[in-house]
């Protein structure tokens, strides 16, 4: 006989036992299910990493993670207090890495909204400014990113130059960062070409144009590279997937190698003054003591990430940085073609001799010796005093590189026409210039010349402003200007419904007569509309 | 030292925040963007208004009145409110102005008004522009809506009396619509070669190694360049550009006038 009453009592027993057991269960099995996805930290540990506390198990399990964590075996253990000293490092080399997540993040946006085809790819960045919320945002973060990380990568180098931190076991770290410093350059050239208006055409033209210089290949290379003789559907497509595709994978390869070097491996370098020079003992210490990779270097760096991000994105809402200009034209070269201001210096070679060696020989001697330092520089010492020589060096070749840069500004060592020079200052080609942002109200219909009263024009300060200035510049040119004279003739064009004129057309004029060609004139048309940006209301 | 960066971070991850939301805020909820599409409509307007300048006012008129007994003008209330009626076209009024730039008129529709033809732009069809340049110059043509004057009557045409070869050729000139491309003086486009002097660089050009037209005066080299444009390419311009059917579209006494004409600009 079962007795009933008994088998209830002993139920319902086992059932208090297991309630009083579930909570302790549920708990270790999430402890279980934590552990598992952090790789060993358990739920009181992470609150402990939070809370800047010391480990809550032994061994150590922060330790762990490095062997345990795919995402953290690039990352250290821990670093010598020295070397994470801010005026050693200047987070450059984080800098670089993190700008690089940036651009992988809003460039991926972009790609959404963007067509890798010419007569499609200038209409995509217009619409990505004036129809896709953020449209804009993305874009400005984009470029900005992109000058960030060239700024930081030279930096961070320009730094590791500088503290003598290539030598010995880091030589090949060193090396593996001039492949990245023209990776950076790669990538951030190749995006030059996307939004294909007047600036990335030309800018790419000369670049490219450049890889035609190398002796034997290239024309192959140029053909390669571009598509065609020249840059067109083709070569739009092959710059895309070089910035979109080839170049950032290698460049993840390349930046993988290097930190894992760094971090894994020779750890970043001691200040020379530490490492080397003499240092109070008790200071010493401190200074070689361990700053652990969790909870205090990735705080660090979660905070410089949320630090440079508000930065960031402060300075695209106030500055817009992105530039478009006009669609691009091959038939048009603009008056002043420059390119992107981390290759002036190339531009500034070119101006000064032939296109071969200063366009691809000393480029390509100038990198091959960048990467060859540590194989030079023979010197164990990284202290400053016993590297008077290579601080030098250093120094010069970048004063070298600024003014090289400025010879490769559109102005310099290249005598324009004056007439021309004038024009296009005032009515640049590309961009706003003196004319384009006179408030639309003061455009006066009328006929005006650098001879006359300007009394007569005082009622449009901004348009009597126009008019000293040319006359302005005229006369600092009048040696090479006889007898010049400048007009401002200002019609109007459409109206609107209203009956207000929203369409005028503006001419500039200069006159003069040269002494062995006669009477010589200059003039340029341009049509503003009362509703261009850059035009006031 | 670690409560504070966590501390700080999470108040500039709030500030970050912010302006993404200030930003969001004034890409949705204002009319910032429609501003920003107003800004790119008016710089369109003032490209193709350029490209309205230099390759389509010596026929079309610098203010849209058109030429008379060539062709029509575009500041026209007609044009805007009933042409699409009137030629029975399903489409809207930028599509037909857009498609009539890109491909042209190799026969005019109202010969009796106007009988230029009007060359192709597109270079999707051989001519020189792009489409984005076609874009531009459309919407400087329907940015006449608002004002397009009632009833725009073209000039009244001049009689054609040619008394002479040159004459009937300088006429044929203006109404084959030549001058839309190749200038004569200051006066003309520039996509073609300017014929100011055409005769004597026609003399030059028959001299030019690279020359491998059939042509020994200039007046053959005339001749050819009308019937056949792609004989002689002048450098710095691109073949196809130019019409290939003047030999039939203009009858043969008008291309002897046309010959007759540009053989005496020197």
């Amino acid at each position: 006989m079962v007795n009933l009453g008994e088998l209830r009592n002993t139920a319902m027993q086992k059932i208090s036992e297991m309630r009083a057991e579930l909570p302790v269960k549920a708990a270790e099995m999430l402890d279980q299910r934590i552990r598992a996805i952090t790789a060993g930290l358990s739920a009181n540990e992470l609150r402990a990493i939070t809370r800047g506390e010391s480990p809550t198990e032994k061994p150590n399990p922060r330790y762990k993670l490095q062997t345990k964590s795919f995402l953290f075996h690039l990352r250290p253990r821990y670093y010598q207090r020295a070397s994470t000293w801010f005026s050693h490092t200047f987070r450059l080399g984080w800098l670089s890495v993190f700008t690089f997540f940036v651009e992988t993040f809003t460039g991926i946006i972009l790609m959404v909204f963007y067509t890798p085809i010419p007569t499609q790819a200038y209409a995509d960045i217009l619409n990505i400014m004036a129809n896709v919320p953020f449209g804009r945002f993305m874009r400005d973060l984009h470029r900005l990113g992109a000058e960030m990380m060239v700024i930081s990568v030279f930096l961070h180098m320009v730094r590791v130059y500088f503290t003598g931190s290539y030598k010995g076991e880091r030589s090949f770290t060193w090396l593996t960062g001039v492949v990245l410093l023209l990776l950076t350059l790669l990538l951030s050239f190749s995006g030059y070409l996307l939004p294909w208006d007047q600036l990335a055409y030309w800018a790419v033209t000369i670049g490219t144009s450049m890889a035609e210089a190398m002796p034997v290949i290239g024309t192959q290379v140029n053909l390669l590279l571009r598509g065609a003789p020249d840059i067109g559907a083709g070569g739009l497509l092959r710059f895309y997937l070089l910035h979109v595709l080839f170049v950032p994978l290698i460049a993840i390869l390349v930046i993988s190698i290097h930190y894992y070097k760094v971090s894994r491996e020779h750890s970043i370098s001691l200040p020379a003054s530490v490492e080397e020079g003499e240092m109070d003992p008790a200071e010493k210490k401190k200074a070689l003591e361990r700053v652990d990779f969790i909870p205090d270097l990735i705080t660090h760096e979660i905070f410089l990430t949320s630090l440079v991000t508000f930065i960031m994105v402060l300075f695209v809402l106030f500055i817009p940085i992105a530039p478009l200009e006009t669609h691009a034209n091959y038939n048009a070269t603009p008056l002043d073609t420059e390119a992107p201001w981390y290759f002036l210096w190339v531009q500034g070679m070119l101006k000064l001799g032939d296109k071969t060696l200063m366009g691809v020989i000393l480029p390509g001697a100038i990198f091959t010796l960048l990467a060859a330092i540590p194989y030079i520089d023979r010197n164990p010492s990284r202290l400053a005093r016993n590297r008077k020589l290579e601080i030098t060096l250093g120094i010069l070749f970048i004063a070298l590189l600024g003014v090289l840069s400025y010879f490769g500004t559109p102005k310099a060592l290249i005598e324009q026409p004056p007439a021309t020079r004038i024009v296009q200052d005032m009515i640049p080609q590309e961009g706003e210039g003196e004319v384009r942002t006179l408030p639309f109200s003061q455009l006066k219909v009328g006929r005006y010349t650098t001879d006359m009263d300007f009394a007569t024009v005082n009622g449009t300060p901004g348009l009597k402003q126009v008019m000293v200035d040319l006359q302005q510049k005229i006369k600092q040119k009048a040696d090479k200007l006889p007898g010049a004279k400048g007009t401002v003739e200002i019609a109007d064009v459409q109206v609107d419904g209203s009956g207000q004129t929203e369409l005028k057309q503006v001419i500039m004029r200069i006159a003069w007569t040269d002494p062995q060609r006669g009477d010589q004139v200059y003039e340029k048309v341009i049509f503003l509309h009362r509703d261009a940006a850059h035009t006031a209301k | 030292m670690i409560r504070l960066q966590i501390t700080l971070g999470l108040v500039l991850i709030l500030a970050a925040s912010t302006v993404v939301l200030i930003i969001g805020v004034r890409d949705i909820a204002t009319d910032h963007l429609t501003r920003v599409q107003d800004e790119q409509h008016a710089r369109s307007v003032e490209v193709g208004a350029d490209l309205f300048y230099i390759n389509c006012s010596r026929c079309h008129g610098e203010d849209g009145k058109g030429t008379a007994g060539l062709c029509p003008p575009l500041n026209d209330r007609t044009f805007f409110e009933s042409r699409l009626k009137d030629i029975g076209y399903a489409g809207t009024l930028r599509a037909y102005v857009n498609s009539v730039i890109s491909s042209g008129r190799p026969v005019s529709t109202r010969p009796q008004l106007y009988a230029g033809q009007m060359p192709t732009w597109s270079n999707v069809y051989g001519g020189p522009l792009r489409p984005d340049q076609i874009d531009n110059l459309t919407d400087f043509i329907l940015n006449w809506q608002a004002t397009a004057m009632s009833g725009a009557q073209p000039a009244k045409p001049e009689p054609e009396k040619a008394a002479s070869p040159e004459d009937l050729g300088k006429q044929v000139f203006q109404r084959a619509a030549c001058i839309a491309c190749h200038a004569i003086g200051n006066n003309g486009g520039a996509v073609g070669p300017n014929l100011t002097k055409v005769a004597d660089d026609a003399q030059k050009f028959i001299a030019d190694p690279n020359y491998k037209g059939q042509a020994k005066t200039p007046q053959d080299f005339i001749r050819e360049s009308i019937m056949n444009p792609n004989a002689f390419v002048v450098p710095g311009f691109q073949p196809n550009i130019m019409p290939q059917n003047f030999g039939q579209t203009l009858k043969p006494n008008e291309i002897d006038g046309l010959v007759a004409y540009l053989s005496t600009l020197k």
